[in-house]
């Protein structure tokens, strides 16, 4: 009887512990939050830091419909995320290459995740994935994180097999710390529907032959950067 | 033979008709010029409204570079028009003055007449070319200042910086001036044909009209015409202010014009050399 008794108390003391282990586990998992959130936590607080700086764009566009080359932009980048432009004259400069910012590069996202890197992404690389949702479209995105410089490299927009835009931004290290865009070079997709949609809006006359239809490039040079100052 | 052009040249530039297509530019020009100062902010913010959600813009669009191409743009198909005034006069003027045969039966002889009249023709195509040129550029630097070359075109948007912004626009009024030279040789050819100086200007203008419409219409039907007329070269020009510059295009285009300039000025030497004057 006394064995019985013995036992049944053993039987509630590892239930007991079990739900202790359990319950101080979920309070845990509840209180941190995903890796993803904890990443862009993370590349905020660095670039929170972030001093206000100046430098000189070189911009180049090749697109179907639009070119544009070696025009000079200063750019003025107050911190923490603002941005002015000065030109001699008329500038384009594309908005997704201004995306440096966790703020303006994760806004809108849904259902984000790390993802496994890949074969030749850089030492200390991360993956994020997730999805924009746009009056009914989607476009999936994934963004090549760099953790040891907490900033984005890559960051690619995908609609359904598409990579419609990949924008690569390389750095520069302009004091201890302090990364600088050394260059932005983006490259856009166009589907078959986007570029027969484009031919029809050309003239009649097809005058020259776009040795690259269907994509197009546009390429920010960065110099004369300068902490604080005009470039 | 610069005796009997420079005479020519004399007694067109004296007659009224010739003075229609200058005073046409410098009215025309100056005012476009005046309403790009005016309203060209406005113009400015509905041209960049498409381009803002994707793009920053900076800056401001209008310049005299820019306003040299806008004029260029809405006038390469009306100088033509301007041109075959005088060039289709030239010959059938003097029929209906009635001074051919006092003129063709001395010296210095048809073939010699015939070419100081079409030197005279081209001539005043490439000046009509030439005053656009510089009301367009010089009034426009001086009013609206200088900046980079925005061009709509065919191929979409093109932004030339200032520094390329002259050299191009001289290279676009030359190829301009190729196109111009095709019509006048047509007006030409036109003027052998009749006696009234208002069929050359009527029927040249038919034949622009005809031939425009076949270019710029976009029926599929015209697509293997469409490259072999002069008409549809009218817009070498533009090829100019593109970047890189197309040479192969600017080409093919100076061939076709060259081409249909080389048949109209041959068919007039034929037609006029063969012209009976004396019934």
């Amino acid at each position: 009887m006394n064995r019985l008794l013995r036992r049944g108390r053993a039987s509630w003391f590892f239930a007991l512990l079990l739900f202790l282990l359990l319950g101080a586990q979920l309070a845990q998992s509840a209180a941190r939050p995903d890796p993803v959130a904890r990443l862009i936590a993370r590349m905020k607080r660095q670039q929170a830091a972030a001093p206000s700086w100046t430098a000189r764009i070189t911009v180049d566009i090749e697109l179907p419909g639009l070119r544009v080359k070696g025009k000079k932009v200063d750019l003025r980048f107050t911190a923490p995320d603002s941005f002015a432009f000065e030109s001699r004259g008329f500038a384009l400069l594309p908005r997704r290459a201004f995306m440096w910012t966790a703020d303006s590069l994760f806004a809108g996202l849904s259902e984000p995740r790390l993802a496994p890197a890949r074969r030749g992404d850089p030492t200390g690389s991360v993956r994020v994935e997730g999805v924009f949702r746009e009056e009914g479209l989607l476009a999936r995105m994934e963004y090549r994180l760099d953790t040891l410089r907490w900033v984005v490299t890559r960051v690619s927009t995908w609609h359904d097999t598409l990579e419609a835009v990949r924008l690569d931004t390389d750095w520069l290290q302009a004091a201890r710390g302090v990364w600088l865009p050394a260059a932005v070079h983006v490259r856009m997709a166009f589907s078959p529907e986007a570029q027969r949609f484009y031919e029809r809006m050309r003239g009649t006359l097809r005058r020259r032959e776009t040795p690259r239809e269907g994509q197009g490039t546009i390429t920010l040079t960065f110099d004369q950067h300068k902490l604080g100052g005009r470039p | 033979m610069l005796t009997l052009i420079s005479a020519e040249l004399g007694k067109t530039l004296r007659l009224w008709r010739t003075g229609i297509g200058y005073a046409a530019l410098v009215v025309v020009i100056p005012l476009v010029l005046w309403g790009l100062a005016a309203g060209g902010q406005q113009l400015s913010r509905e041209f960049t409204r498409g381009l803002e959600e994707q793009f920053f813009v900076v800056g401001e669009v209008i310049n005299g570079h820019t306003a040299a191409v806008m004029v260029m743009n809405f006038l390469w198909v009306h100088v033509p028009f301007l041109i075959t005034l005088v060039a289709g006069d030239i010959l059938s003027g003097e029929a209906v003055r009635g001074t051919w045969r006092v003129w063709l039966t001395r010296r210095p002889g048809r073939l010699r007449v015939v070419v100081a009249k079409y030197v005279v023709a081209q001539l005043y195509a490439l000046s009509l070319v030439l005053l656009l040129a510089l009301l367009s550029v010089g009034l426009g630097r001086w009013w609206l200042g200088s900046g980079d070359v925005l061009l709509v075109g065919a191929d979409g948007i093109t932004l030339l910086g200032e520094e390329l912004a002259l050299p191009r626009l001289a290279l676009a009024y030359a190829c301009a001036g190729a196109a111009m030279v095709s019509v006048a040789a047509l007006a030409f050819w036109v003027g052998t044909l009749v006696e009234h100086p208002i069929g050359p200007i009527v029927g040249s203008m038919a034949i622009l009209i005809v031939l425009l419409a076949v270019s710029n219409i976009p029926l599929d039907l015209f697509d293997d015409l469409r490259p072999w007329l002069f008409t549809s070269h009218f817009d070498i020009w533009s090829l100019a202010l593109e970047d890189p510059l197309p040479w192969a295009a600017i080409r093919r285009s100076l061939a076709v014009l060259g081409t249909w300039t080389g048949l109209f000025s041959g068919a007039a030497l034929w037609t006029f050399l063969r012209k009976d004057i004396l019934s």
